[in-house]
């Protein structure tokens, strides 16, 4: 993902329904609106880390309640397509793409 | 399909999620901003300690100099102040801190009245208010702090973080 692209998201009906690898919308108390991946989930809380390896660190951004998340991520549309042969005009988020960004 | 959304998100305007900041690993911390803020006092301290024959190449070398690197510093000042209060600072910070916007607009008013003269007055001033606003960075971290005099010139009370 860049700095423009839109990332389409849907709502969470149920707490129980957030997973692992999971792009996630975030109200986060101390950085305000922020895109994340989940990296652990509890009953209550999820941990996050960014995509990029220069993201804040997971210690930093704490736990997570899951009330504040926003919504699960279901695509991206790019801003620029011509650079990455991968992006298209839409692109489904699937888990083992974003572990390979992630990597 | 992008320019599509785009147009749509000119109508209802889509909310702004970020993935990053500006500075990696969230490294803020208003230090810099104290020590340009010192060096403004210093600065001013060295023009007036070094009363010299003004119409000397040496002293206008001198004088210029340090207003060269006065301007600098001041807008160091700025820049560093800037970036914490717009970027570090959000929500839960304000609310804890809500002089804080008047706080920075006064510190950039300060900073800009050290460029315009040699005033130490305006320089210590500057230094006690970024020392205000270092203070209100940490407790919002909940990093408790110290006064202690700088071990070198100006020789002036700062706030330090006890880590």
């Amino acid at each position: 993902m860049h700095d423009g692209d839109y990332l389409l998201v849907r709502k969470v009906l149920r707490s129980g329904e957030i997973r692992n690898g999971y792009i996630v919308t975030v109200k986060h108390p101390q950085f305000g609106r922020i895109v994340k991946v989940v990296v652990a989930v509890t009953p209550e809380t999820v941990k996050l880390a960014g995509i990029s390896k220069m993201s804040t660190s997971t210690n930093d951004l704490g736990d997570i309640k899951k009330e504040d998340i926003d919504g699960v991520g279901v695509a991206v549309i790019p801003r620029r397509s011509r650079d990455d042969s991968r992006c298209s005009w839409f692109r489904f988020l699937k888990n083992d793409e974003i572990q390979g960004l992630r990597a | 399909m992008h320019r599509f959304f785009s147009r749509i998100d000119e109508l209802v305007h889509f909310e702004k999620y970020s993935a990053h900041c500006d500075i990696p690993c969230k490294i803020y911390d208003p230090i810099i901003s104290q020590i340009a803020a010192l060096s403004v006092v210093r600065l001013i301290d060295i023009i007036a300690e070094n009363e010299m024959d003004v119409g000397s190449h040496e002293a206008l070398n001198l004088v210029t100099r340090c207003v060269v690197r006065k301007e600098e510093e001041a807008e160091k000042v700025k820049t560093e102040i800037r970036t914490i209060w717009g970027d570090y600072f959000k929500a839960a910070q304000f609310e804890k801190y809500p002089e804080v916007h008047s706080l920075v607009h006064n510190i950039m008013m300060k900073a800009s009245a050290c460029k315009q003269s040699t005033h130490r007055s305006n320089a210590l001033e500057l230094v006690d208010l970024v020392n205000e606003f270092a203070a209100a960075f940490w407790d919002t971290k909940a990093v408790s702090v110290e006064k202690k005099i700088c071990p070198y010139p100006p020789n002036l009370d700062m706030v330090y973080p006890v880590l």
